[in-house]
Parts: structure tokens; sequence; C-alpha cells
């Protein structure tokens, strides 16, 4: 057997991204020497560059010093991400460098909030939220954070939770947080508009992306988000990370974000970091936040699209002469050519019993779909698949 | 005579009764574009596992509610995955599904494609027996396999820390060319590193992967092909080679390689 001994070299990965300390990596990816963009996140006065790291799903303590090494100061994680470790990981990295370099935010998420309604129930307690935040600061091995959001919150009800507020105010004033906030994905301008009114939050991270239905209303929220001083983060920047329901054509980072940036009421985004090319990609935006017209073209195609996403609000399943389950067949649908899975649509489609072509009966389709989906041909479309014996797919 | 066919349960199926609780599922099914809604940011990590779906079942007892998540994945590896990226080596393991832990109100544990999270709120020792009872339940209707993924059998034991093994799926060691890994994490002496071992399809797609680490110095005839390198952000690489195995060594210097080489010698014999 041929063998080779180990040939240690001293060139860098294949990259070519010969880069370990900050300044050097700052400059070998800013090259053309452009400076960093930086926006004031509202009355916290912290001066962030206009892309920040999310850093959800990524437990490559490497990865985060690339992007700390290349000028990023704000670090965004969750008592939840990883059930725990995204914070440990953290902690780990920063352990050793000064405090006052990076900023960092993390999220709690109250216990017994309604998924469905965004309600708070009895479990719902100060004391609950405390010990998990305790645990944060413990995982993360520092004594403050720099921004504590309340996560995922989508009512009124949450915004106002007196228990839950007053416990982050007493977090604030015992500085073991510096400011506060709320962030959420759901009923935003709702929530963004009532953050404003209350006038005691310093920072929303909220969703925000060119694919956005209700724009008008996020746009006038932010607006008034920022007269009321709010620092303005955005998530989910890359709508889905799909221009088409195909899945054949991905949403250009540098695009989408500079869309976001194009407002001037948001001060940075948090991208989802999870590999070194894509960390460069982002980084470029944190110099140029300018859209080309190719850009903006690219990006109107995609609001064009429509999606194969059925929310299930079962309008439609009142209207249907055959009483068909609908949602679960725009499901099956969605399954067939959304994610290319055909035998995860076939099971679905055996499960309901629907026949092929059940349609076949009805001269015109009465039942009415509000996200527009041509429901009679899809119907008609996956519903083939109920002839297609399962064994087919093993 | 007659035949009888086995047919694998799914979705809200695999939720069974509690004796004295009433089971309510009324949760929608949430799937890959909705499930930022139940678990905000955390989805991510699940989606870029091959989540499928998640049903969700309640208990409900007087005050008493038990919560039953099942998240299905493509494959088994990837269940592991999520799961051993949530668990944490100083749990309290249970054997449950594959691999199971207890902790205080949260119950989890995996078995073939599925990830399974029981939740309570009540702090009482018997909500607690209960989650247990649930868990082996929902075990005992889940067919499939019920071992660790065959290539983590790969992985020398010597130094080897317990339950620290994962599965990553993309962009591991943050490169976008490397996906479908196995990692087992070591302490030898005094030497803490990591060890890659990439699911490959076939030959050429550990060469495709290999070439892009070593760029040109790649020598795809080798039978074996080892190569030692800085990479830029991970620092020094130990990789090897042999048909379609791919195995990486992070974390161990150039004057390590001896190390290195004595564990990447015994995956490549396994």
């Amino acid at each position: 057997m041929k063998r080779r001994n180990f040939l240690i070299s001293g060139l860098a990965g294949a990259a070519g991204l010969a880069v370990l300390d900050r300044t050097a990596l700052a400059g070998g990816i800013n090259s053309d020497n452009e400076p960093i963009i930086y926006r004031t996140l509202g009355k916290t006065g912290l001066k962030v560059p206009v892309i920040s790291f999310g850093v959800m799903r990524s437990d490559n303590s490497a990865l985060v010093k690339a992007g700390y090494d290349a000028g990023i100061t704000l670090f965004d994680t969750a008592h939840g991400y990883m059930n725990g470790r995204n914070e440990e990981m953290l902690g780990n990295f920063f352990s050793s460098l000064p405090r006052d370099s990076y900023i960092l935010a993390t999220k709690v998420k109250p216990a017994g909030i309604d998924s469905r309604t965004g309600l708070p129930s009895r479990d719902t307690t100060a004391a609950d939220f405390l010990a998990k935040f305790d645990l944060s600061l413990q995982r993360l091995k520092m004594d403050y954070v720099d921004i504590l959001y309340m996560h995922g919150v989508d009512s009124v009800e949450m915004v106002r939770h007196k228990e839950i507020v007053n416990t982050m105010l007493e977090l604030k004033k015992s500085g073991r947080v510096r400011f506060i906030g709320i962030s959420t994905h759901k009923n935003e301008p709702l929530v963004i508009n009532t953050m404003a009114a209350d006038g005691i939050w310093d920072v929303v991270l909220t969703s925000y992306n060119f694919k956005q239905t209700y724009l008008t209303e996020m746009n006038s929220a932010l607006k008034v988000a920022g007269e009321a001083g709010i620092g303005v983060v955005a998530m989910k920047t890359m709508a889905g990370g799909w221009l088409d329901k195909e899945k054949t054509r991905a949403v250009n980072p540098q695009a989408a974000l500079k869309w976001v940036l194009s407002n001037p009421d948001v001060h940075t985004t948090i991208p989802g970091i999870t590999a070194f090319d894509q960390l460069t990609t982002d980084l470029e935006v944190m110099k140029d936040i300018n859209l080309t017209v190719s850009e903006k073209d690219e990006l109107l195609a995609g609001i064009s699209s429509q999606g194969l996403y059925c929310n299930a609000c079962s309008i439609c399943k009142s209207d249907c002469r055959n009483n068909l389950p609908i949602p679960e067949l725009m499901r099956a649908y969605m399954y067939a050519y959304g994610y290319g899975n055909l035998r995860m649509a076939s099971e679905l489609i055996s499960e309901t019993a629907v026949m092929s072509d059940p349609c076949a009966g009805c001269d015109t389709c009465v039942a009415t779909c509000i996200k527009g989906f041509d429901l009679r041909e899809k119907i008609s479309d996956v519903s083939r698949l109920a002839n297609v014996p399962l064994d087919l797919f093993a | 005579m007659v035949a009888v066919c086995s047919v694998a349960l799914t979705g809200q199926q695999l939720f069974p009764d509690l004796k004295g609780y009433k089971v309510v599922s009324d949760y929608p099914v949430y799937t890959p574009d909705d499930l930022w809604d139940y678990i905000n940011g955390a989805a991510d990590a699940y989606l870029a596992l091959g989540f499928i779906d998640l049903n969700i079942s309640e208990y409900v007892k007087g005050r008493e509610v038990i919560k039953a998540e099942i998240y299905r994945f493509d494959d088994d590896a990837e269940a592991f995955g999520i799961y051993s990226m949530e668990r944490s080596p100083g749990y309290s393991f249970i054997p449950v599904g594959v691999q199971g832990y207890r902790e205080e109100g949260i119950l989890h544990f995996y078995k073939d494609r599925y990830y399974i999270k029981i939740m309570t709120h009540s702090k009482s020792r018997k909500a607690g027996g209960r989650m247990e009872e649930l868990a082996r339940l929902i075990d005992g209707r889940i067919e499939g396999s019920n071992k660790f993924p065959e290539l983590l059998n790969l992985f020398p034991t010597q130094g080897r820390l317990a339950n620290e093994e994962t599965y990553l799926l993309e962009s591991v060691l943050g490169h976008e060319y490397l996906r479908n890994a196995f990692r087992a994490s070591y302490e030898v002496g005094e030497e803490r590193f990591d060890i890659y071992l990439f699911r490959c399809n076939d030959g050429d797609e550990a060469a495709a992967m290999a070439s892009k680490l070593a760029g040109d110095s790649f020598m795809p005839g080798d039978e074996v092909f080892k190569y030692a390198f800085e990479d830029g952000f991970n620092g020094v690489l130990h990789m090897a080679r042999q048909d379609d195995r791919l195995i990486v060594v992070s974390g161990l210097g150039f004057d390590k390689t001896t190390l290195a080489e004595s564990y990447i010698t015994q995956m490549l014999g396994r």
C-alpha cells in the first residue's frame, strides 16, 4: 500500500485567507480600506457596525473570532439556543477578551407563553425569568450582559407583562443588564408601537425583510421606534433564503442586507453566520450599503414569487363542496414541490384517504384561498400520488 | 393464512394515552416554514439539520400540564445531530430511546429520526416520573433504529470525551464545502482536540472535499492522502483521505502530528 507521510505546510487553507489577528483580518477583507459604517443604536448610545453577528446555531468559536477580528462588535445569542451551549461557547470565547471590546446581547423567553396566541399564563413568572437569566450569565461567564431581550414577543399583553417588565427594569437598575429590549417576529408593528408608547424600552430586535407583506406598517412602526429613541436591530433579513417556490434561486444575501439597511431607522442587522465565506460576504456590506440596480431587480423578482406555504387558516374548507382536507393537501404539495420529498407527500395523502383527482366531479371550484393558491390545480396535481404505492418511495 | 402488515406510526399517532391525563392536541403541525413561530431563532439549528415537522400534544391533569414535542428529521444522523447539539455531558442520562436525559422540568431523548422533548412546569416528583413514563410510551411507538449512528464506532475510545459527540450537516469547521461530519472531542494529556469524520457517499465526494481543503497539494491518486496545514481560521488541521473516508483533526499543532496520525491511522484501519 502506498503511504504518504504527513506533509507539513505553512500555507493557508484553500480559501487563501491567511489572517489570524484582528487587524490583519479586517484589512484582508476590507482590503480597499473603506471605512466600516457605524450607526448609533438609539438612546443606548452604542455605536455599532451595520452588520452584527447572529450566533444562533454556530458552535464554532473560530468563526466568532473571525467576526470579532474583522470589527464586528455586537454578538447575539439566546438562553434557548442549542439548549444553552451557544451561550457557553460565547462565554468561553469572550472570557479572555476586554469586556468593553464587544457587546453581548442575549434573550430570555418567559415560561408559559401560549405559542398560538402569544398570551401569558400563570406559569409566566418573574422567578422563572430570573432563574433563566442567572443561568445565562453563568454560561456566558459575565457579570452583566449589554442587552437583554424578552424573547419572542407577539402580543401587547407580553410587552406590558408587569411582572416580567419590572424584573427587567430591576436587572437594569442593578447593573446586571445595561439595556432592555424585546425580540419579535410576529405582529411586529403592534409590538414595536406599544414599546414606543411605553417609553421604557431601549432596543427592539425585529424581523424585517424585503418580502414582508406588511411593509407599510413595519416602516411606520420603525419610524415611531426611531422617534422614541429605540435602537432597532433587524433579523430574518434573508426572508427565508429563497426567491422562488422551487428553491432554485437563493436570495442574494448582500442585496437583502442592503435593502434592510436602506432604512435609516434600522441601526444594525444580525444575519445568522455559520461559514467563513458567508462572513466575508456579509462583512462587505459593512462598508457598502448601496443597493445596485441589479440587486434591486433581484429582490423585486423575489417579491413577486408567491411561496408554497399554506398557513392552514382552513377558510377554504368550508367552501369546498367535497369537504376535502385542503390544508393537508396543500402541505403535501409543499412536501412534494418545496422539499422534493415525494414519500412524505404520499404518506400525508394516504393519511387523508383522498383519492386521485378528487376535484374531477366539480365543474368549477368555489373554494378560495387567501394566499391566492390555485387550489384545484394543486390538488389535481398532488393527488396523483394517491395512486402510487408507498413502497416505490423507499 | 393472513398476512400481517405493520404500519409505522407517524405524526400525532406517536402520542400515546397516559393514564389519568387528558390528551390535548390542538397545536398546528409546524414545518420548516413556520418553526420560527414556535421556537424563535433556535429554529435555525433545526432547519440546518433536515427538520421535517413538529407535532405537539399536551397531557393535562388538573393544573398539571406535561407537554410533548416530537421533531422529525430526514434521517437518524440528523436527529442525533440536534439531540447531541442540545445535550450537555454533565446531564443525568437515562436509558430511553437511543439515549435521553432528564433535568428539572425537562426530558429529552432521540430515537431513529425523531427528537422528543417533554417538559412540565410542575415541580412535583410525580410529574417527573410521569414524564419518564410518557417518554417510554413514545419510545415504544417509534419504530426504527435504536442505536447511535454506525460511523461513531470508528472513533477511537482512548481519551474520547463522553457524550460530546455530535453530527454537523452544514458548514463543518466554518467551510461551506465541508458537509456531513460526525465530530468527537478528545483530551489526551494536556492536549484537547476534535476529530471530524465525514459521511461521504463515495470516494469522489471525499476527494472533492479533500481537494478543496488541501488545494493544489491534494494528490487524488494517493491511496492514502495525508496532509497537515494551517487553515486561515481554524489553525492547524491534520487531514487524511482514503477511499470514501475523510478525517480531519483540529486542535493539534504541527508538533503534535504524531498524535494526530496515531488517531487517524486507527480510524482508517477500522
